[in-house]
């Protein structure tokens, strides 16, 4: 084709190629695998996979706790939609800093995005291919210790109609688990996107998360008086808007969670309250996420 | 063992770019936290010792001394032009005590007096004091610890996180033996001995405090120019 183009300077004769060429939807389909290997450290080094791993671990105490507890003859030591809130809070908290700017800072730090938008890539493809990558990253973090709790508690109960009863108890759990990633996730890849330096974004996704977390239990304690169990008050519902984790307990509870929380039970009324403040944080990061890389390029 | 020129670089690179807006940010929060509570007066008597011990010293505190210790150093060591300060004849130990000075005056600021302005406007004049004194001694050992830290490892950011969520935020706060090794409990084992009869819950003794914290902060400035007294450069971290 080259050869009765006019105008064409130079024509060494190599051949181009001219076979079928992978479309849009490989590409994102390969950048959301890739990074999602990224968000574990896969095909990394063993540095990279200390902090991921040890988190996972970490989340998978309680289950292995459970293990031996059922194995010893006792009942299953923890629910399946708050398992251990404690652990799932410090655990999320340290993954999420450490593994959203992994996914998004290293790409601004060497300023590697126009290669990527060279490829046939819209510009809101790539953002999302990251969520959806560190959503899948986090579901991971939060519900496969969930499986292996319910795994690990059939073995010790007798009889199907006990093991469906198990069963019927986890399948909100696992979809909880799910609304715990999604949020997370998008508001750590949006806060962690605007900063090209690891350190930095990070120590926002940290600060963000870890600082509103004790301050809405701070809050809570404040409103209720020391020494008194949780109790309704406008003000322990105020104190419960503060925190993503908080506003997900709350709506856990709203939506007929038996387990106590950190924030007394919202009702309907302030549980859909907290649900709409969800939405509309989820709403305002992956709007801040597309935004951010309709223009490409700045570190 | 102090070096202008460097304290002066550090300064700038700390505070430039909009970064001083972000650092203003948890402040900012605790002092309108404080001001919010006193006009709504909680049910909890002891509020202004609960906000200001429990989240100023285990999270505002170490949060920011976390990102402004580790960034003095690991951001020169990050982009790989700390070999250019290190080929200077400066020693390594005015180096680190620079970069420390730079780092507790910046927590200071960011941290520790806005620890005294949300105890004075929650209407406390001896506590707030108390506060700042305690704040000013925990500037002083965690900067220590993550400047040392930031030597050490190229993720000091990711490894002092783990430690202030885990151990400042959560152990030292449900488990008592905890606060024996814990910096926030050495700061309020200060503000404690300053303003004595609130509901600070400091974890030790003013003399352990003391004796830990000054432990703490030599043993990690030590370790810090031994460190970097035998510093290979790394590329990014694979």
């Amino acid at each position: 084709m080259a050869a009765d183009a006019t105008g064409v300077i130079h024509d060494l004769g190599y051949q181009p190629y001219t076979g079928p060429r992978f479309g849009r939807a490989a590409v994102v389909r390969t950048l959301t695998g890739y990074s999602l290997r990224s968000a574990f450290g896969l095909g990394r080094g063993a540095r990279a996979k200390i902090v991921p791993v040890g988190v996972f671990v970490l989340m998978c105490l309680p289950a292995v706790i459970n293990a031996f507890l059922v194995a010893r003859g006792g009942t299953r030591a923890f629910p399946y939609d708050t398992y251990s809130y404690l652990v799932r809070v410090v655990g999320m908290t340290i993954f999420l800093a450490a593994q959203a700017p992994e996914l998004v800072s290293r790409d601004l730090r060497h300023r590697v995005l126009p290669l990527y938008f060279a490829r046939p890539l819209r510009p809101a493809d790539y953002p999302l291919a990251k969520l959806v990558a560190l959503i899948t990253a986090g579901l991971i973090v939060l519900d496969v210790p969930l499986l292996l709790l319910y795994v690990s508690t059939i073995v010790g109960v007798h009889g199907p109609g006990a093991v469906w009863h198990e069963t019927v108890l986890l399948l909100p759990g696992l979809a909880y688990g799910l609304l715990w990633s999604v949020v997370l996730a998008t508001i750590a890849l949006a806060l962690a996107s605007f900063s090209g330096r690891r350190a930095i974004a990070a120590g926002a996704v940290a600060g963000f998360f870890f600082l509103t977390w004790v301050l809405s239990e701070v809050l809570g304690t404040v409103a209720t008086g020391p020494g008194h169990a949780v109790t309704s008050s406008t003000a322990a519902h105020v104190a419960g808007l503060v925190s993503p984790f908080t506003l997900l307990d709350g709506v856990r509870l709203a939506l007929g969670g038996t387990q106590p929380g950190q924030v007394p039970d919202p009702g309907a009324g302030w549980g859909s309250g907290y649900a709409l403040l969800l939405v509309v944080l989820v709403a305002a990061s992956v709007a801040a996420l597309v935004t951010r890389y309709r223009k490409v390029g700045a570190a | 063992m102090f070096n202008p020129t460097i304290a002066s670089i550090t300064l700038r690179a700390a505070l430039g770019r909009r970064r001083a807006l972000l650092y203003a940010i948890p402040p900012l929060i605790l002092i309108g936290v404080s001001a919010i509570l006193r006009l709504t007066s909680p049910a909890d008597p002891a509020w202004p010792a609960r906000i200001l011990g429990t989240f100023g010293f285990s999270v505002v505190l170490p949060l920011t001394a976390l990102i402004i210790g580790t960034s003095v150093l690991g951001a020169e060591v990050d982009d790989g032009s700390v070999v250019h300060l290190l080929a200077t004849p400066v020693p390594r130990r005015v180096i680190v005590a620079t970069k420390f000075a730079v780092a507790t005056a910046v927590t200071i600021v960011f941290a520790a007096v806005p620890e005294l302005l949300a105890g004075l406007v929650a209407g406390q004049g001896r506590l707030a004091l108390g506060l700042l004194a305690g704040a000013l001694v925990a500037a002083v050992i965690y900067n220590a610890l993550f400047v040392c830290l930031s030597t050490a490892t190229s993720r000091a950011l990711v490894a002092g996180l783990a430690y202030v969520v885990i151990w400042e935020g959560v152990l030292a706060n449900l488990v008592g033996g905890a606060r024996i090794l814990s910096i926030s409990h050495y700061g309020l084992a200060v503000a404690t001995a300053v303003a004595p009869g609130q509901a600070l819950k400091a974890g030790v003794g003013l003399t352990a405090a003391g004796v830990l914290g000054a432990v703490v902060t030599a043993g990690t400035l030590a370790a810090a120019v031994r460190r970097l007294g035998s510093f290979t450069l790394r590329g990014d971290t694979a």
